[in-house]
């Protein structure tokens, strides 16, 4: 059985997490052209090598951030959310500008973790 | 003596308790189970429902901050339990979320008048659930308490890495379930709260796993008799 390190509760057997997609910005939905939209919902780079993607732990209803290599299938590392946007250069390259909450997903819970539960 | 079938609420195992050979005893608006195992089983391997007991839930960003100021024992460490004076459990889930634990003698008006004194209109970002309706709540008693978990449970629940009030989220017989150890007059104890739709399903997969090491079903009068030594 893989595991894979929530967060949240730490090592856990992969079959309690569900794959969320890449992170990706998300356009201005009053904007947006129905193309956009709809790539943005449902197409994905695909790309072979190391991806930035959404997971879910199931049981806590937490989501997260994962790198994950799609040749290998293996996860790098895992990070909450807010982890995620201290790396990030330009917090507007994931996020709308204004928007205090990640766009693609809930955020969850708040404080130190970011988490939230079911 | 009482039936389940005489009160408003009903808890959602009451046919298996029955095929069990329990009584009933009134508690508030529910009959809970009576007359089932004794306290030299639930030292060695026991389960038994507690879904007749309050319980209750607040979430939200400011869950923590909130159950301070209305005076409940906690830190705000995700997965991590902390006793009430009362004898109840806060189980802290995340930095946004906690549910509370009546005390094993029932009284649920602590929680009740957490309820009832929250209101929309004070602006908190906080709110209550009522986690008596969502979730059943069993306790697995014991030494071979873990030895069970083993077969149903990937986590490591051996009393040695998983020590009293630690909390795993997890899946248990393939169902979310939140696990809280906080042992009971010395006697290692399990709580699991899991979702009560899927209640006789959980319980079933508890007795077939507990049955090799020679376990029982035991009652709330049990616990108490634990409890106070």
């Amino acid at each position: 059985m893989k595991i894979v390190n929530c967060p949240l509760n730490g090592p856990r057997n992969i079959s309690e997490f569900v794959w969320g997609g890449e992170v990706k910005p998300m356009p201005d939905p009053a904007k947006a052209t129905d193309r956009e939209w709809t790539e943005y919902l449902f197409l994905e780079e695909n790309l072979a090598g190391d991806i930035t993607e959404w997971w879910l732990h199931a049981p806590t209803n937490y989501w997260f951030i994962a790198r994950r290599n799609t040749i290998t299938d293996q996860f790098l590392e895992t990070m909450t959310y807010d982890a995620f946007l201290a790396r990030q250069p330009l917090a507007s390259a994931v996020i709308p500008s204004g928007e205090a909450e990640p766009a693609a997903k809930p955020v969850t819970g708040g404080g130190d973790t970011g988490a939230t539960s079911a | 003596m009482t039936t389940p079938d005489l009160h408003l609420r009903r808890s959602p195992l009451r046919s298996a308790l029955l095929k069990a050979g329990a009584k009933w005893e009134a508690l508030g608006d529910i009959a809970v189970s009576a007359g089932l195992g004794n306290e030299e089983a639930a030292r060695h391997l026991a389960i038994t429902d507690l879904s007749p007991l309050p319980r209750l839930g607040f979430k939200g960003r400011e869950t923590i901050p909130a159950m301070q100021k209305r005076g409940v024992t906690l830190e705000p460490t995700p997965n991590r339990a902390f006793r009430q004076p009362d004898g109840g459990l806060c189980l802290v889930l995340a930095a946004s979320e906690v549910i509370l634990l009546s005390p094993l003698g029932g009284d649920g008006g602590r929680l009740k008048e957490l309820h009832d004194s929250w209101s929309l209109e004070a602006g908190e970002r906080t709110y209550p659930l009522l986690r008596n309706d969502s979730h059943a709540w069993f306790a697995i008693t014991g030494a071979k308490a873990s030895d069970l978990f083993a077969k149903i449970c990937g986590v490591d629940l051996r009393l040695s890495r998983f020590p009293d009030l630690s909390i795993a989220q997890t899946s248990v017989a393939k169902l979310s379930a939140i696990v809280t150890r906080a042992d009971i007059g010395g006697t290692p104890a399990f709580h699991i709260l899991a979702d009560s739709a899927s209640s006789l399903y959980f319980f079933d997969c508890l007795i077939d796993a507990a049955q090799e090491f020679g376990s029982s079903v035991a009652c709330l009068d049990v616990l108490r008799s634990l409890e106070s030594g």
